[in-house]
């Protein structure tokens, strides 16, 4: 019985944390040469959408590879279902307008922002950008207020 | 023309190429399996340039929407793209060969200008450029009320591209390109395949965009000139009686103006489509017009919806029999209604079923093709279609 409780008890911290490591508010970075300082939400769904460009070069974009962040990326920031946006991005590899981004953990994606400077990413709001990377979007959750983001562990 | 030629010609080839890319290169691919049925046994329900289908040629037919795309694409540079792709499917001579839609190469000029030079698929429509993607459709098939009325879809020749965030709220894109283009047709169900030569060809499309919205207005211009010996032979009878009308009627170097209208409202819950087309052209053709409505609702990975169309032909009027053949032979007027669903079996793969019931108005002898003796033109038919499709991409 102990153990079926135990078992019980770490299911539910288990979903605690998969809840808790969902965030409703995003940072959008790219390489601190990237002469960008900010953008606004329509170019951020432009980019992610439409293949947009980024002072005058058609960027690499990376997804993260964690679902349940992408998800909430593509349906809180871009403004589509992930349904929606598999469809919208098969248009635009067939049209010959790219491809879809590649797709990493947080970390992997900090590290490629770092090394490549025509990259576009978004991250959890309150993961700490290292050297090398700079903010130009933040999403602050649908009211705009930074104090109701959750917190990514 | 010559470029045309070449990528008929290079088709297969260049498929067994995109199999094995080489390192660097990243391909695609796409592929539908479809299967339609008709329920009218005198006459073939067809779409674009396939001369057959069901209904009186086979009681089922899997080559109505059937298909398989590659896709081969590599940027040599950060600012250029190459781009080739080709598509398995059944073709007006009712053979499954491997044509050539996309090789191009995109150049990313700065201030998001881009210039494509190559072969490009049509893009007046919302979603003619991709239209063999059944994948990214959200029917299994576009009305072919308003993507019939051109059957014109690779375009060969240069495309130059620029998009603009609007304050904060649209994105503008414009397109401007020269092309030419070559498409195979057949009116008696593959027996014969005859070419249609579109040349000076000039087309714009502007297009306003933001997160639910798309608002699409394009035109394009032209000469068309078709080949084809049975038309020649009735042009020759034709100006025996009258050259001055043969000349009007007659289908070489005529110039044509095609516009269409879209909108699109799509969010995570709802779906709404409108497109509107219309094409002139300065032979027996005539004009002819075309519009749907097509309203979703998302319900997760499952999305029904009702799809309303409508086309319409005008033709001339003339006492000589001949012209009065030719003008028939062209009138295509018919109205449909679809129902029908697309389901999200996973990442890459969608199901879709949809039934159309299509009403060719009486006298319509382009809304079908392989009529049979037994087709009464002048009766007000009801017909249904009932097509499924398993599309997926990689």
């Amino acid at each position: 019985m102990m153990l079926f409780y135990s078992r019980l008890l770490s299911l539910l911290v288990g979903i605690l944390v998969v809840t808790s490591a969902s965030a409703n508010c995003w940072q959008v970075v790219v390489n601190q040469s990237t002469p960008v300082s900010h953008l606004s939400q329509l170019q951020v769904q432009a980019i992610y959408t439409q293949h947009y460009q980024v002072n005058g070069e058609t960027p690499t974009l990376i997804d993260l590879a964690d679902e349940a962040l992408r998800t909430q990326f593509y349906q809180e920031v871009v403004g589509m279902s992930l349904n929606r946006w598999r469809a919208h991005w098969a248009r635009l590899v067939f049209t010959g307008q790219g491809n879809p981004p590649a797709q990493l953990s947080i970390e992997q994606t900090l590290s490629a922002v770092q090394k490549t400077i025509n990259t576009v990413a978004y991250i959890p709001f309150n993961k700490q950008v290292p050297s090398g990377v700079k903010v130009v979007y933040v999403y602050e959750g649908r009211e705009g207020n930074a104090e109701q983001c959750l917190d990514v562990r | 023309m010559m470029l045309s030629m070449l990528l008929r010609i290079y088709a297969l080839p260049l498929m067994l190429c995109l199999v094995a890319s080489p390192v660097g290169a990243e391909v695609n691919g796409f592929a539908t399996l479809g299967a339609a049925w008709f329920s009218n046994p005198n006459a073939d329900f067809a779409y674009n340039n396939l001369s057959s289908g069901a209904g009186n040629s086979r009681t089922i037919d899997l080559g109505l929407d059937s298909n398989l795309g590659l896709q081969w694409t590599t940027k040599p540079a950060q600012s250029v793209r190459l781009t080739a792709q080709t598509v398995i499917a059944r073709d007006a001579s009712n053979n499954l060969v491997p044509s050539i839609t996309l090789a191009n190469a995109n150049f990313y000029l700065p201030n998001n200008l881009s210039l494509l030079v190559g072969r490009t698929q049509n893009p007046n429509f919302l979603y003619s450029d991709v239209r063999q993607v059944h994948f990214a459709l959200p029917w299994i098939r576009p009305p072919r009320e308003v993507y019939g009325v051109t059957s014109i879809f690779n375009y060969d020749g240069v495309q130059a591209s620029f998009q603009h965030v609007l304050s904060d709220q649209w994105v503008f894109h414009t397109n401007f390109g020269v092309a030419q283009a070559v498409s195979d047709y057949s009116r008696d169900a593959g027996d014969h395949v005859d070419q249609l030569h579109a040349d000076n060809m000039k087309y714009m499309s502007i297009s306003l965009q933001n997160a639910a919205w798309t608002v699409k207005l394009s035109y394009e211009q032209g000469n068309l000139t078709t080949q084809s010996q049975r038309l020649q032979d009735a042009f020759t009878l034709l100006s025996q009686s009258d050259a001055a009308l043969s000349d009007r009627l007659a289908l070489v170097n005529k110039d044509y103006q095609f516009a269409t209208l879209g909108a699109r409202y799509e969010s995570d819950d709802y779906l709404a489509l409108f497109e509107y087309a219309w094409r002139h052209l300065d032979a027996y053709f005539g004009e002819r017009s075309g519009a749907y409505v097509t309203l979703g609702k998302r319900f997760d990975k499952f999305m029904p919806y009702v799809t309303l169309a409508r086309t319409w032909t005008t033709v001339g009027n003339s006492s000589n029999s001949i012209a009065q053949q030719l003008y028939a032979s062209v009138t295509y007027s018919a109205s449909s209604a679809s129902l029908g669903g697309s389901y999200q079996l996973s990442d890459h793969v969608t199901l879709k079923g949809e039934l159309q019931v299509v009403a060719p108005d009486p006298g319509s002898r382009w809304a079908y093709e392989a009529y049979s003796t037994q087709y009464d033109y002048n009766t007000h038919a009801q017909d249904v279609l009932l097509s499924f499709s398993l599309n997926t991409v990689f």
